[in-house]
């Protein structure tokens, strides 16, 4: 999932990038210009998945995957662009987005539409030449259709599934809880264990894989033989294939270094034709070998699955090793050497990009990745982790300022100010990068998560994707599974279950409010409705995983990662010691402040009638305009270290939770192969998204407006500062959320404009630390920003702009004083 | 908390509280401004605060004319008529009654009385923040000092709780009250706005003998100061008390920082919402260089210099 802060379009002016001058080298300057060009779409693995179906229509599946994953690779495109010193591409194209069987439904649908068309559509365009369109409805298309996973789910779904919880063939288009998501997708999003291939190499692992192979020949072996043996065929093919991929590059950069006339690059070019012949099959020597072999590694799992969230883990840990050697001990290779090979390596990740749909790409513009390297933290005996590689991470980011990888830094008690304070200089930036991870929320989450094993594993915990908590390549995390959008419940325990959009009676009948004679009334209807849909939702997802289970298998993948060598069992079957099903809450502040509202308003103070409640939501609040503001104005609302508005947040996050730990006890709801269920706050865009699923909201929400975003207040309540959204995020259960969920928060950047300022920001970082806030992102304002708030004052409330000696709220101020301050905000410079 | 009944029920009316501002002392602060301020400085940004009794304010562009205030005001001081809100000041007692009613908050009541328990409880909230920044609390205003039992009260109780305490003050308070409150302050923020008495009384409305012999007595007892000079052109930015100011605060051996704070008018819609006039608003902005020559001139008195705002 992609975490682009909700205000990252409109950075550019007026912020410290504008200022800021990159130090890197004219070839990464090149290379990070390179990027920025529009994607296209590359039909190669289409192209070969269509060639191995065929040719390998007999063998069983998980073989015909490792053969689509050998033909693919032994066809595919390879390029080592000018400049380059980390060689691996993903699609044949410089900036490209692969088109795999999978898409084809979707695809099918949508290109040539005069809206959704891939080069039409307002964001995430993907340019496609007429050839390739030609190509795409007269092979591809027509080859596919019918043997996807998504006609394959449609096709055994029951008709209950379909209609409760499958967005795309419901008869409700604002179904509460949505579990369909995964349709037309591999597994994913998982972490290989890319500091085992750098100390065994894929050789080592493929000796691993003949032991695992051999002892099935054992005679207390019984069960299960045949598939496993096949696994263990596909898994070896795939290695196979691999490194001889691998020397594909080996090959190409040894021709272009016999035909190049430059001689510095000559030697480069031997360099890479040296690297890529050892790295990744054997183990790396150096710094430039364990870039490469990471990188490549990186490739081949894009190849083997098509998801978007597949996690570079601790770096900085794994790699520290090879940075000492290299630069510290044997001292082959300075410092500014060893950054620019980081940033050549680091800009890669913005060369490719998945293919989304129309629908999916609005929930997560910004080209739909998630490749997020985590860096900080502490060590597994809980010693301050950060190291030399740490800062090169911060300095190389600071250089590129580019889209991907997503950066998260761990921080707890004793990360050393100078991490900090480097960080904080990022955020400056405004970039909203790195993302910042509380260590104490983050080892209680792994708590939850992993009961069963130790403080110092739960210490090794990593962001894998958006927001997603995980210990790495021991788990297999299906992160993103299933969205509940909380305020439609509540939408459905006012209406009797009905659908105030579409008028359907989707939901049980839970009764008509006017009835409900206290406050526990409300809860107990809205209960009632978090449970029926829960258990709904788990059942289409059960159905959605086992399907992928029957076909998604990913025996590249499985091999790097913990279980599925043991086990003898693919990832997409449970393989991985441990398995888990994300599912994301949406709309936690609207819910929370609704209830807050009929609570106080109803009940407490008896000063509005279920009547005039009813009236006023179904009307969309139209006329009903005094109502309207008594509700926004006149109850507490959450994110203002209110602890009645922040207990009803606590009071929605606890009712939900409480059903998703009661389905992961009922095991039939689970995927047969077992796994959890874990709960996370919405991440991406989907706020924006979901706002047209619930009708107007008691809380004054005006359909069809955003939903507050993440686990963040609803835009424009939160009127007591950053502090005071921090403290009400505090009193959460957010532990019992191990999968995350994130908080963003807009600062002026005129709060980091001095030295000083920087300290400051640093002393806040170590109290949401301190707080128990697990994951928080900064939106730095600019101007343009500033001016967006001027036009709509009303969601821009909580804006928090330095006037002079003091603070204000942006929007109290009028607008003579506003332009003041975007005028002076222009001048600022640092 | 070793208080008598008194100052347990002793009130006093808070214009506001603003919780992480980071200009008001080292590290991040919550501020309290409290009402009431013996000066009537001409360039005031915060009038709302120069009166010790609530008041209403008036936002008109917030109004969505539902008319609930009208009957409600036991004055008939509201006019809703001609399609804007007007509020007859004269007769207007400031009882708050229209602002209860008012959901849009197009009427607000400024001034709220909290008692000392209310008011630590409000600061308390953010001491993971105060530890880590080495911030804490600056009282402000108005005047933060008018009421000595009041004040220090308050002060030994976030004293008691260990958050650290700033008082932004204009100086112009008997040395009794001060001197009362020195043991719980960790620092001053002390206005000094012109050195020739004649003009301090023209632009402000009083003397400037109590608040420059107090800044001395201050500094004699080594309370840390924080000299501040709003710097409003053709008012207080002569080269000539510039000079002076720097002599003075050279002699303050307490002395951490000289802020220079500009002149803004963003305290101009603040009046328009009180209906009173602005007196200055037709005075040029202080232009950079101009400040950046004031604050090497206080530098070349070997003082630490910053300009804030």
């Amino acid at each position: 999932m992609s975490t682009v802060p909700s205000d990252k379009r409109v950075r550019n002016a007026g912020n410290g990038q504008e200022s800021f001058t990159p130090t890197c080298s004219e070839r990464v300057q090149r290379v990070k210009n390179r990027v920025l060009r529009p994607m296209e779409i590359c039909l190669e693995r289409a192209r070969a998945e269509m060639k191995a179906l065929e040719q390998y229509k007999n063998e069983p599946g998980v073989i015909q995957r490792a053969r689509i994953f050998e033909t693919y690779l032994k066809e595919k495109t390879i390029h080592i662009l000018e400049d380059e010193l980390i060689a691996g591409n993903i699609t044949s194209k410089i900036r490209g987005a692969s088109f795999s069987s999978e898409m084809s439904r979707f695809v099918d649908e949508e290109l040539g539409d005069p809206v959704k068309d891939f080069e039409i559509r307002p964001y995430d365009k993907v340019i496609i030449n007429p050839k390739e369109r030609k190509e795409i409805r007269e092979v591809l298309i027509p080859y596919f259709k019918g043997k996807t996973l998504g006609d394959y789910i449609l096709e055994i779904a029951s008709k209950e599934v379909k209609e409760k919880v499958f967005s795309i063939t419901s008869s409700c288009s604002h179904i509460p809880f949505i579990a369909d998501l995964s349709l037309d997708k591999d597994i994913g999003h998982q972490m290989a264990n890319y500091e085992k291939v750098l100390h065994k190499g894929l050789k080592g692992i493929r000796d691993e894989v003949e032991w695992c192979q051999a002892q099935l020949d054992q005679p207390y072996q019984h069960f299960g033989l045949q598939e496993k043996r096949d696994f263990y065929k596909a898994v070896l093919i795939t290695l196979d294939t691999a490194m001889a991929y691998a020397g594909r590059y080996a090959d190409l950069a040894r021709e272009m270094a016999a035909e190049e006339a430059d001689p510095k690059r000559k030697q480069e070019l031997e360099h890479i034709a040296e690297a890529c012949r050892r790295v990744p099959a054997n183990p790396a020597r150096d710094w430039w070998e364990a870039l490469q072999s990471v990188w490549m590694i990186h490739v081949l799992i894009h190849c083997d699955v098509y998801n978007l969230a597949n996690s570079l883990g601790r770096f900085d840990q794994y790699m520290h090793f090879f940075y000492k050697k290299s630069v510290i001990d044997e001292k082959t290779m300075s410092h500014d050497e060893a950054l620019e090979l980081l940033e050549c390596f680091w800009i890669k990740f913005n060369e490719w990009a998945i293919l989304l749909s129309y629908d999916v790409a609005s929930y997560q513009p910004g080209q739909g990745l998630s490749q997020t390297i985590t860096v900080g933290g502490q060590t597994r005996d809980g010693r301050d982790a950060c190291n030399e590689v740490t800062m090169l991470c911060l300095e190389a980011e600071e250089q590129l300022g580019r889209p991907q990888p997503e950066f998260a830094m761990r921080i707890w008690e004793g990360t050393p100010d100078s991490y900090l304070k480097k960080a904080t200089e990022l955020i400056r930036l405004g970039w909203g990068k790195p993302k910042f991870i509380g260590d104490r929320k983050a080892i209680q989450m792994m708590a939850k998560a992993y009961p069963d094993r130790t403080i110092e594993d739960w210490r090794e915990c990593v962001i894998m994707g958006c927001s997603e908590l995980c210990l790495p390549h021991i788990t297999m995390q299906h992160s993103w599974e299933g969205v509940c959008i909380l305020p439609k419940i509540l939408e459905l325990a006012l209406n009797d279950g009905k659908c105030t959009l579409c008028g359907r009676q989707i939901g049980p009948l839970t009764g008509d409010p006017r009835d409900f004679e206290s406050m526990a009334a409300v809860k107990r209807a809205f209960q009632e409705q978090v449970f029926y849909w829960m258990k709904h939702m788990a059942g289409g997802i059960k159905l959605v995983k086992e399907a992928q289970a029957e076909r998604m298998m990913a025996p590249f993948c499985s091999s790097l990662s913990e279980g599925p060598l043991q086990k003898g069992l693919d990832l997409s079957r449970g393989g991985a010691w441990y398995t888990s099903y994300g599912i994301y809450l949406a709309g936690l502040a609207d819910t929370a402040d609704s209830l807050a509202v009929i609570d106080k308003l109803i009940y407490c103070d008896k000063k509005i009638t279920w009547d005039q409640m009813l009236e006023a939501i179904k009307a969309n609040w139209e006329g009903h305009e005094n109502l309207r503001q008594l509700c926004i104005n006149g109850v507490p609302k959450y994110g203002n270290d209110d602890d009645f508005a922040d207990s009803w947040a606590s009071w929605v996050m606890n009712t939900w939770y409480d059903e998703v730990d009661w389905i992961n006890i009922r095991k039939d709801l689970l995927p047969y192969y077992g796994g959890l269920y874990i709960g996370a706050g919405i991440i991406g865009q989907n706020n924006v998204t979901f706002g047209p699923w619930p009708g107007a909201l008691p809380n004054g929400r005006i359909y069809p407006r955003p939903l507050a975003d993440c686990i963040s207040p609803s835009p424009g309540v939160d009127k007591n500062g950053p502090t005071a959204v921090v403290r009400s995020v505090s009193k959460l259960p957010t532990h019992r959320f191990a999968m995350g969920g994130p908080l963003n928060l807009r600062l002026s950047h005129q709060l980091l404009a001095t030295d000083r300022d920087l300290d400051n920001f640093v002393s806040f970082l170590r109290a949401i630390e301190e707080l128990g806030i697990y994951h928080t992102q900064f939106n730095v304002i600019s101007s343009e920003f500033l001016r967006k708030a001027m036009k709509e004052p009303e969601s821009h409330r909580d804006l928090l702009v330095r006037v002079a000696s003091y603070c204000a709220y942006f929007c109290e101020l009028t607008e003579e004083q506003q332009l003041d301050i975007i005028n002076r905000t222009e001048q600022q410079a640092w | 908390m070793t208080r008598n009944s008194v100052t347990a029920t002793a009130k006093r009316l808070v214009l506001s509280i603003t919780r992480m501002t980071i200009h008001n002392g080292p590290g991040i602060r919550t501020l309290i401004l409290f009402k009431g301020c013996p000066l009537r400085c001409l360039w005031c940004s915060t009038p709302e605060a120069q009166k010790d009794e609530a008041e209403i304010a008036l936002y008109p562009n917030r109004c969505i004319h539902c008319e609930q205030c009208v009957p409600v005001c036991p004055t008939n001081a509201i006019d809703l008529t001609g399609g804007t809100m007007s509020v007859n000041r004269a007769v207007c007692d400031n009882c708050g009654k229209c602002a209860q009613v008012c959901h849009t908050e197009a009427i607000k009541l400024l001034g709220q009385e909290m008692t000392i328990e209310e008011l630590l409880t409000e600061v308390k909230k953010d001491a993971i923040v105060y530890k880590h920044s080495r911030g804490g609390v600056t009282i402000s205003g108005g005047e933060p000092l008018l009421n000595p039992e009041f004040t220090q009260e308050l002060l030994r109780a976030f004293k008691k709780e260990n958050v650290g305490v700033g008082v932004d003050t204009c100086g112009h308070v008997p040395w009794t009250t001060i001197e009362k409150v020195l043991p719980y302050i960790d620092f001053f923020l002390w206005d000094i706005k012109h050195m020739n008495d004649e003009k301090h009384r023209k632009f402000t409305g009083v003397s400037n003998k109590f608040i420059l012999s107090n800044a001395r007595s201050v500094s004699e007892r080594n309370v840390p100061l924080y000299i501040r000079v709003p710097v409003i052109p053709g008012y207080n930015d002569s080269e000539e008390n510039i000079r002076a100011v720097c002599e003075f605060a050279r002699d303050l051996s307490s002395l951490v920082n000289v802020d220079l704070l500009p002149l803004h008018h963003l305290g101009k819609a603040r009046y328009n919402s009180l209906n009173l006039a602005y007196p200055i608003a037709d005075i040029p902005l202080i232009p950079d260089d101009v400040l950046h020559n004031i604050k090497k001139m206080v530098e070349s008195y070997q003082l630490n210099c910053s300009i804030v705002g």
